[in-house]
Parts: C-alpha cells; structure tokens; sequence
C-alpha cells in the first residue's frame, strides 16, 4: 500500500502541531523568541532532511532498516533494535504527556487512565489497519482541525490587543536553544526515514511542504496566544488550549471540548505512526514478522509505564532532556541515513 | 473511507455535548455566578453566589422576577481551602465555568492568591468582571437585585454598560491578569459599591420590597500587587480616553450657548515614542468622534467641538499625571508601547521602571471630529 505525497505531508503535519498545541509553554521563553527561533529550527530541518531525500531516492522501495540489511544482517537488526527502542521512548512520551494535559485542561471529565487504555486501544487499532487507514483519517482530521481554527480566529479576534506584540532581538544563544528545542520536537523526522516505502512519489514535496506549513501553522498558534493573551500567556501552562477555552462561538459554547476529540484523534495519528513506520523494516526479523507483535509490542511496552506514570498520578515526564532527545533525533533521522548512504556506495563499489 | 469520513464526523459532533459541566451531574455541581473575597482573620473569607434551581417564593424553577441564587460564605487560609468548605456546606463540587464576577475587598493585601486560583482552574471564565470594594464583598454579591433570574448577570451588564460609557476600565479578568504580569503587579479595578436600597416609584405603589442597586462610580490602583489610590471618575474618564476604550458614550460640555450633551461615538489614538535623555517622550493623538442631537450653527458646533476637545485633554493630562508622575503605575500601556516601538530602549528602561514611568514625558493632542 502506498500513500501520495500530500497524504504524507499531511500525517506528518498532525503528528508535529499535536506537540504545539497540546504541551507547549511560553513559561521559559517568551512568544517573540518563539517565532523568531522557529524559522531558524525549519532551516535546520531542511538541511538535516537532506540524506533522507537522497536515500529515497537513490533506494524508493527500502527505508534506512531494510537498506541497512542489504549492507549487513547484524547492521540491519541493530537499526531495527535502536527505531524500535526511539519508537517505545516517542509512544511512552507522548501517552505521557497527552495524559498530563488531559488531568490538569479536562479535570474530572473521565477518569485519565481510561482516557490513557482507549487512546493506546484506538492507536493499536490504526496501526492495524495500516497506513492507508491512517493517511484517509488523518485527511478528514486536517480540514476539521483547519476549520476548527479559523473559527477560534474569529471568534477571539475581536478580543486581539495589537499592543501584545513586539519583537524581542534574538542573539546566537537563542538560536541555538531554538534549534535544539525545534529538533527535539521533531520525532517527525525519524519516522520519516522509516516511512520511505510507503510514500508512491514526490519526496521533495511532502518533505519541504512540511516543514514550510509546519513553520507557518507554529507561528500563527503563538501570534494567536501573544495577541489574545499577552502577559497571562507566562500564567497559562497550556496557551493554545486556554485560547480555545476563550473562543465563544454561538454554535458551541465552548471550543474546548470539540478540540479535545480533534487533539486525540491527531495523538491517535501520531501514536500509530511509530507502529506503521517500523513495519516494512519488521518482516525481516522473525519475532516482529507477525503484524501483530509490531504493532501490539511497542505500545504495550511504552504504553503500560505510561499509565503507570498517570495512576499513581506522578507528574514526571520527561525521561530525557531536550537536548538529548535532539541529539537522539538527528542521530536516527540524519547521521544513520547518511551512513546507509555512504556503507552502500561502498558496499556497491567493493562488489 | 466511507467508513472512517462517517466516525469521525459521529465523533465530532457528539463532542459539542461534552461543552458544560465536565461529566458532571447539574445536582451535584454548584454553579457559582458570582464570587467574594474578604480578608478573613488568617486568610480569606470566601462568598459564593451559587445558582439554585428552584427560585425563591416561586411556584416555578426558573422564575425570572425572583432571584434563583443563595449565597453561601466560608473562610480559608487560601482560597482553595476556603472553596473547599463551602463546597463541604454545599455538598457539592464548585463549578466556575459560568461565573461572572469576581469582588475583592480593598482590606485583601494578597491579591495575586485570589487571581491565582482562577488562573489555575481551567473551568474558570476568562471574561469574568473583577472588581473591588470598599466595603464587604459578600455585600455586594448578596445584593437584591431581582431583575433576571440571576443577579450575577445583571451585575456583569452594569460593569458592561459602564465600561462602554467610560465609567469602568477594562477588567475582565484575562485583561486584570495581563496586566499585572507584563507590569509587576500594577492593574486597574474599578469600585464598586452597593447603594441603601432604592425605592422606585412602582414598588412605593405595589408596596413590594425595594430593590438594591450597585454603582461604579470610581476606580481603585493595585500597585505592587497591593491596593493602593482611589481613583476618582475623571481620572477614569482619563484611562479610558488615553487607550480608546470609550464607545458610544455621553458627554456634557459647558459653553457660551449653555450646557450640551455631546454623544460620543468613538475614540481613537496614535502613539509616538521618542527616546529623550535616558528617558521616553510620549506624542499621543487622540480622535473623539462626537456626534450632536440636532443641528446647530457652525459656531455653535466649532465651540462644542472646542469644549470637547479640552475636557478630554483635562481628562487625559490628569490620568497621565496621577498614574506617571505621582503613582509611577503602568496602567495606559506605555511600557508595552516602549517595548513595541524599541525593545532595546525598554531593555535599557524596564530595570528600573518605577524611575522610568515617572520620567515620561506626555504631550497629548486632542481633535474633536464630527
């Protein structure tokens, strides 16, 4: 099964804006840096892209596991190990941090853990049906998150201070932080590499099409929260959701509640991308060549500490810093692809 | 693909029934309309106008002519354990979603707590009134005004129309937060106060029980997060001009053909910032937009046009003097103004910001446009 250009830009899209506007804090930094820093972060996604765009071209059928295989088995099993092991940390993380923001914006709607059980079922069951069940539900969730947006931008606009906004000069510092801080929220980039077989064509396209609607919807959520909110948005852990609390539109009361279901219908999205993408690498290694332990194995092993971590209502969350989970992104999303790339030129030249 | 289009459309809307009381029984859930704080010996008087269902002396549950609110008070060291209490009274779990108004007595010195718990509570209403009294809170929440099933609502349309009117700053809640931030514990919140019981022509006649009215007929500071000067109304009048949050409003003016009501429709202004000897030189313009009942001669226009002109100069020259140059209080936006016109110059300024407001030098022009 295979998925168009646009179907994939589209899956990475929602797996990215679900970190924006679910867990993002303006507490440490301010708007203004924000959105200066995350252009700077999508330039630097561009150029970490690049040997991703090159392996699919070179190899369109393979992603970076089964290139790895061809160079050599352990090589191959070692790759498969280190995604399997970055996709249970990403599932762990992210059930995490959805529950997180589940207990403190929607208290007492329905208890977390059951919140936490139906998200994992919800995301095994997409992973099941496969890309192409994933790619058709995420088209439909785009154009409702698009619409539910634009009527969040109406209905507060009237309540926009121009007097918010200001821009902060930003030094080498900031850059830097907003680089690593961009990087550490872009799993998207390592489920890229492993997506590579799906995709029919038009790397080119889904790749910087993402990053550039990437770059625009991030900065239109934070100028959205620094008009409307000014100085509450250092008060508020959630601005994007206290923003949809705000809007009061005559045909809901509160946008809130229909973003919730939107929010978990992209963390179901974005859960089982982990799952799809580690899929064509699988069937090469014989515990994971049934469809089943693919998919049931990484969230039973980062979904169970997760609701854990939420029954006993322990607020920890981050089991790496940022600076590691970028370190940990650019090794599997970048350095390895290169490598793939290198070891099979050789490998191809020795033959 | 049929499939998946027809649940997810199943699941959006059945999520618009989940905007409400959170999974929560409307027996079991207090819907607090309008809240009271006090200062309590060690804390926080807490006061709650809850909505109730079925209304006082009505045959009806909801009966508009009657109040459909009881008021229940507790005290707490914070204002979470004070809610807790009264949700201990009540039997039920306190819902803020729909509340209105938040009165704090001018005696709380920490007001950054009783902004706090609403900050925290995600049910909160962000457009809720806050506002301060003089007197007891708890008064003003359990004021008798009948008209409309909950006083809550009727209180929120008296902060409305006087904020329209130039009575009352802006202080809803995300505004009173705002602002407090970016200016290190400085906000307006206008006065509020409960008048003895008015006796209308129609209930002397009808011989029912008068009814209390509320009025907001001056403003208090916060500063440093304390309550600080009472402001009086042309000091108001002064705020709301400076920042063009008069609409449609009534002025009177005195001129050589006597006195005149003057309709304003609107206000609006541009602002200049000029760096001036390690301080700041503030141009404003402000355009009144009036309007008059009926014709009059150009003479008489150009010398209402002229009054105007030089009552809202008054206005505005005396809220920059009492808020700059005497309280050194951010509450007309001029450190978000520095901040958006030159953020190095406010970098360079906001150390010391007491030192830097007091500095400000305003020059105020005022054009009156029909």
């Amino acid at each position: 099964m295979k998925i168009s250009s646009w179907q994939l830009l589209i899956l990475l899209f929602l797996s990215r804006i679900f970190i924006t506007i679910t867990y993002f804090t303006l507490e440490d930094i301010s708007p203004s840096v924000m959105m200066s820093t995350s252009a700077f972060s999508v330039a630097a996604d561009m150029i970490l892209v690049i040997p991703t765009i090159f392996l699919y071209k070179k190899y369109p059928d393979e992603n970076v596991i089964r290139s790895a295989f061809e160079i050599s088995k352990i090589f191959g099993v070692i790759l498969f190990v280190l995604y399997f092991i970055f996709a249970i940390f990403m599932i762990f993380r992210t059930v995490r941090f959805f529950l997180y923001f589940f207990e403190n914006a929607f208290l007492n709607l329905l208890p977390t853990i059951v919140v936490g059980i139906l998200l994992i079922a919800a995301s095994a069951y997409v992973a099941h049906l496969g890309i192409e069940a994933a790619a058709r539900s995420a088209s439909i969730v785009f154009v409702s998150f698009i619409l539910l947006l634009i009527a969040v931008v109406f209905t507060t606009a009237e309540d926009f201070d121009i007097s918010n906004y200001y821009v902060e000069p930003i030094g080498t510092s900031d850059i830097f932080s907003g680089i690593v801080n961009g990087i550490s929220r872009s799993s998207e980039m390592v489920v890229l590499v492993l997506l590579l077989p799906y995709l029919k064509n038009g790397i080119g396209k889904s790749v910087y099409g993402f990053l550039l609607i990437k770059l625009l919807f991030v900065e239109m959520i934070v100028l959205l929260c620094m008009l409307l909110l000014g100085g509450y948005i250092e008060a508020v852990p959630f601005p994007f959701f206290t923003v949809c609390s705000f809007a009061k539109a005559p045909f809901v009361e509160r946008l809130d509640a229909v973003f919730l279901v939107i929010w978990t219908l992209m963390g179901v999205i974005k859960l089982s991308l982990f799952t799809i993408s580690l899929r064509p690498a699988s069937v090469l290694i014989k515990p994971f060549s049934s469809k089943m332990a693919t998919n049931l194995a990484p969230f039973v092993i980062g979904g169970i500490p997760a609701l854990y971590l939420a029954y006993k209502e322990q607020m920890i969350i981050p089991l790496l810093d940022n600076e590691l989970t970028a370190a940990a992104i650019v090794l599997l999303g970048t350095v390895i692809p290169l490598a793939v790339l290198i070891l099979r030129r050789f490998k191809r030249e020795k033959n | 693909m049929k499939k998946i289009s027809l649940m997810c459309v199943l699941i959006l809307l059945v999520s618009i029934t989940f905007s409400g009381c959170g999974g929560r029984k409307p027996d079991s859930v207090g819907i607090v309309q309008a809240v009271g704080i006090d200062k309590a010996e060690d804390g926080f008087k807490l006061s709650l106008q809850v909505f109730r269902v079925s209304s006082a002396g009505s045959q009806t549950p909801i009966d508009s002519s009657k109040s459909n609110v009881e008021v229940i008070s507790a005290e707490g060291k914070t204002i979470a354990n004070a809610v807790e209490m009264c949700e201990n009274q009540l039997g039920k779990k306190m819902f803020f979603g729909h509340n209105q108004l938040l009165v704090i007595n001018k005696e709380v010195n920490d007001i950054y707590s009783c902004l706090e718990y609403f900050i925290n509570n995600f049910d909160a209403y962000l457009k809720m009134v806050v506002a301060a009294t003089e007197k007891s809170a708890k008064d003003i929440i359990s004021a008798d005004i009948s008209s409309g099933a909950v006083a809550a609502e009727t209180m929120k349309k008296i902060f409305d129309v006087s904020k329209k009117d130039g009575y009352s700053t802006d202080s809803r809640f995300f505004k009173v937060v705002s602002n407090y931030i970016n200016t290190d514990g400085t906000a307006v919140l206008p006065l509020i106060e409960k008048r003895a019981q008015a006796i209308s022509d129609k209930s002397k006649e009808s011989g029912e029980p008068a009814q209390d009215s509320l009025e907001i007929k001056k403003a208090i500071l916060i500063k440093n997060s304390k309550f600080s000067k009472t402001l009086d109304m042309d000091e108001v009048f002064g705020i709301n001009y400076f920042l063009s949050e008069i609409d449609d409003s009534d002025m009177i003016v005195n001129t050589s053909y006597g006195k005149e009501s003057v309709k304003v429709k609107n206000v609006k202004q541009s602002s200049e910032i000029t760096e001036q000897n390690d301080s700041v030189k503030l141009d404003k313009k402000i355009t009144v937009r009036i309007t008059l009942d009926k014709e009059e001669s150009k003479d008489h226009r150009d010398a209402i046009k002229s009054e105007v002109e030089k009552k809202v100069k008054e206005y505005t020259e005396s809220a920059c003097q009492k808020m700059l140059s005497e309280n050194s209080a951010d509450v007309l936006g001029i450190t978000a103004l520095v901040r958006q016109t030159d953020y190095k110059l406010y970098k360079k300024l906001i150390d010391d910001r007491e030192e830097f407001l007091k500095n400000v030098k305003t020059n105020i022009k005022v054009s009156a446009v029909y």
